[in-house]
């Protein structure tokens, strides 16, 4: 036999656990948070090994994760001086085109695999008791990853094109990273549920990451909007903190309380939604694949 | 109702001898948690509700409906009916039955995997799953890395799982090298023995295993016994699913049998496997339950 774990063997011994017919409902909140805590190692585990199999450790593996979005970037690029004519291009559109691609990349890629997670975990889910939420969790985790790489070339860019606003302020851009890491989150929760209800909504979800990308002041700047423009980042919840990190990075400026404000609410919304409504069902989700 | 037989377990004919404690007085308590109930199983049924129509969980189907007025085809399966059970510690306990019994559901139900539709199942311990599919190993990790995962989903830690390693690693006994190399690569014996090795070994208060024994050739299914022995033998309840009735004979000291998502009786795994094979023989549906 093994050498003792004492306590972790009592701890099991004294488990216990009533199984009652589902229903919609949250399970006791402080137990759920602290055995997903519990589960860490499992998750870094997760990612780990889907990282090695999505190529992650090696050169070629890293240099795509950044030409993926470099190439998009240069698409884009082409599109908008296309529709404007080659005029009124904006000073730093470079350093705000790639950096907020770089981000979208980020939250879209987490979205939309965190979205798959359940649907696609079958074993695991139907061989397995454990929180259904390490599943969405660890696809962010993984997402996280992939974009570390494309951080070394944003720090390029920056060097190269906007030497006069390294200031203190780019470091907001680690709150500002933070808060779409709530907001993807959110979401990754609130698609990893209605995937598993709705087999199609895959198919769906490409074409809503697309248009979140326009809809979002990426392509162009926020303030720039007047019109159509400015009455979408008023409505589109994933704007202010587009705003907010395009200010911090491009023009190394605070940004204005107000879209901070924005910013916050919205991502601890869409986390609390996203959370509630896929753990209030997550016992069915064994059921529904 | 189907009848349930009220005859206690032969647990308690059982020594507990062979058992070797590392903890101090771990003998003593167990010997007096023996007769704690486990496992109790109230009333359950478990409905699934299935599409026939593969396309019925879709945003375009639920449109089409929606403009049609009309429902997409669903069929409820009950795959248990109302089944009631108590288990107590010790018990190694054989469910047999037809295919679509309900017995991969009953299963599913006690790891918590599966919530029940009515009833009510209560678990005493930490449980540890041998499950049809195998442990949702990844095939491009190697050996090593799915006993890393596979025991981390179970819910034990980094160190808990690195102590228990080798001792997984010399029970499923692979062939030199295979530990290392990518689970695609193996054969489905080599796979279901390291299955079988993590679920053994995270030292579960109860272990199901569903028909996982099947895969191994004979010098595993041996030891795999006497693995199941020494388990049984630390007063842990066991759960075992198996098509091969001499192994529930075989190995253990309570059964019950599953049909058509009912339990039509209980006791000794000699007296049910030989009233269910009586059964295979005769026509199914004409045979009275209620003598067994």
């Amino acid at each position: 036999m093994a050498a003792p774990v004492t306590t972790a063997e009592d701890e099991y011994l004294g488990e216990h656990h009533v199984y009652r017919p589902h229903k919609a409902g949250l399970p006791p909140l402080g137990r759920y948070l602290s055995e997903l805590w519990r589960r860490r190692a499992f998750v870094r585990e997760l990612a780990r090994a889907e990282l090695k199999a999505q190529n992650y450790q090696t050169a070629l593996g890293q240099l795509w994760l950044v030409l993926n979005p470099l190439l998009n970037a240069t698409v884009y690029f082409f599109l908008v001086d296309i529709l404007s004519n080659g005029k009124n291009r904006a000073p730093n559109y470079i350093t705000h085109l790639l950096s907020g691609i770089f981000a979208y990349t980020f939250f879209s890629s987490g979205v939309s695999q965190a979205a798959g997670s359940v649907a696609g975990g079958g074993k695991l889910i139907l061989n397995t008791a454990f929180p259904r939420l390490l599943l969405p969790l660890t696809q962010i985790v993984i997402a996280f990853f992939r974009f570390l790489p494309t951080l070394p070339v944003l720090a390029v860019v920056i060097a190269v094109n906007n030497r006069d606003h390294i200031t203190w302020n780019l470091l907001l851009a680690v709150p500002v990273f933070a808060l779409l890491v709530l907001f993807t989150a959110g979401l990754g929760f609130l698609c990893a549920m209605l995937q598993v209800y709705n087999t199609d909504f895959k198919n769906l979800l490409p074409y809503l990451l697309r248009l979140g990308l326009y809809m979002t002041p990426i392509l162009w700047f926020a303030d720039s909007s007047s019109g159509l423009k400015g009455r979408i980042a008023a409505v589109n919840p994933l704007s202010p903190i587009f705003e907010l990190w395009s200010d911090a990075i491009v023009r190394g400026e605070l940004g204005p309380p107000a879209t901070w404000l924005r910013a916050t609410v919205f991502s601890v919304v869409i986390l609390v939604v996203g959370f509630v409504v896929y753990v209030s069902r997550e016992r069915d989700y064994a059921v529904r694949i | 109702m189907p009848s349930v037989s009220e005859q206690p377990s032969v647990t308690d004919e059982r020594p507990a001898r062979e058992f070797v404690s590392d903890r101090p007085g771990a003998e003593r308590e167990r010997q007096q948690e023996k007769q704690r109930v486990t496992v109790s199983v109230r009333d359950v049924t478990i409905t699934y509700r299935t599409a026939l129509d593969r396309k019925a969980n879709t945003f375009r189907q639920r449109l089409l409906s929606m403009g049609r007025g009309s429902e997409p085809r669903i069929r409820e399966v009950r795959a248990l009916k109302h089944v009631s059970f108590d288990v107590t510690q010790g018990t190694v306990m054989g469910i047999v039955g037809p295919n679509g019994a309900g017995k991969s559901t009953l299963m599913r139900a006690l790891a918590g995997i599966l919530p029940p539709t009515s009833g009510m199942i209560e678990v005493n311990g930490r449980v540890s799953t041998l499950l049809a599919l195998g442990v949702g190993f990844n095939a491009n990790l190697t050996g090593r890395e799915n006993v890393m995962l596979g025991g981390l989903a179970a819910g034990l830690t980094r160190a808990e799982v690195r102590e228990r390693y080798d001792e997984i690693a010399a029970f499923a006994d692979l062939d030199d090298g295979f530990i290392d190399m990518p689970m695609r690569t193996y054969s489905s014996g080599m796979y279901g023995r390291l299955a079988f090795a993590v679920a053994v070994h995270m030292e579960p208060d109860i272990l199901l295993v569903d028909e996982a024994l099947s895969a191994g050739d004979a010098t595993f299914k041996h030891r795999a016994f006497a693995k199941m022995q020494e388990l049984m033998a630390q007063a842990r309840t066991i759960f075992l699913v198996s098509h091969a009735l001499g192994s529930v004979v075989d190995l253990c000291n309570d059964a019950i049998w599953l049909q058509r998502g009912e339990l039509v009786a209980r006791g000794g795994p000699q007296e049910i496997v030989d009233a269910y094979t009586d059964s295979l023989k005769v026509k199914r549906d004409a045979i009275s339950m209620e003598d067994l």
